[in-house]
């Protein structure tokens, strides 16, 4: 009987069996981010996220007329808010992992 | 009868959990998928610029990330859009270029529904190779 089990996913041309992780598109053996936000929000503010500590959190600005996105994060984040800064609309996500 | 998916807990904890936290993959949680993973190494021009291109296939803007070894050599890969200030032992000679034009349009480094752009300035009087590698997931990044 197996030592241990799970489930996993190859990438297509991979042998699930005997790949390395890399050429995995999912393994029960490494943790997923798991989103707990997303949204967008325009100019100064919060957003609670409703977790008891400091997650991990992607934050991108949106400035001007062309439908580009800049890696300005012009956020920070604590264990109660996303605290958003600047004029610029904001991209985010939060997810559930504890950064801290 | 109740909803149903899919979930696997980390070792040691009861696949009865309500903590988040406590689950390598669980259906009810949103999770961000990797579409596309690389690197590179770019030569920057002494006192000047150079512009790395990648085109990620996708239909839309996704989300990103890209980390770059700064000073060449050091092993410290920084993410995203960096300017340490100098002096800095691991800042090199070498930022990302991160401008806006009169518009608020990022110019030099940026994700549209094609590319993700970025622009590296070597403020050196010679040539530096750097090494950098970016994470495209398959998700809106707008």
């Amino acid at each position: 009987m197996a030592d241990d089990y799970g489930i996993k996913i190859s990438k297509e041309g991979y042998d699930v069996k005997t790949t390395s992780v890399e050429n995995l598109i999912m393994t029960s053996v490494y943790n997923l981010l798991k989103t707990k936000l997303v949204g967008t929000y325009d100019g100064v503010g919060t957003v609670a996220h409703g977790l008891s500590y400091t997650p991990i959190y992607i934050s991108r600005t949106k400035g001007g007329t062309l439908e580009r996105m800049s890696f300005n994060s012009n956020a920070s984040i604590d264990s109660t808010n996303l605290n958003l800064e600047g004029l610029l609309i904001k991209k985010y996500y939060i997810f559930y992992q504890q950064a801290i | 009868m109740g909803d149903y998916g899919i979930k696997v807990t980390n070792p040691g904890y009861d696949i009865s959990s309500t903590e988040p936290r406590d689950y390598i993959i669980n259906s009810a949680y949103g999770t961000v998928k990797n579409a596309l993973t690389g690197s590179g190494t770019v030569t920057v021009p002494a006192s000047s610029s150079v512009t790395v291109t990648i085109a990620h296939g996708l239909s839309f803007i996704p989300l990103c990330l890209f980390y770059t070894e700064l000073s060449s050599g050091s092993g410290k890969y920084f993410l995203g859009a960096v300017r340490l200030t100098t002096p800095d032992a691991d800042a090199g000679n070498i930022y990302v270029n991160n401008s806006l034009d009169g518009d608020g349009n990022p110019i030099n480094t940026y994700v549209d529904a094609t590319n993700l752009v970025i622009s590296y300035r070597n403020v050196a009087g010679s040539d530096e190779d750097i090494d950098y590698f970016y994470v495209i997931f398959g998700d809106s990044g707008s």
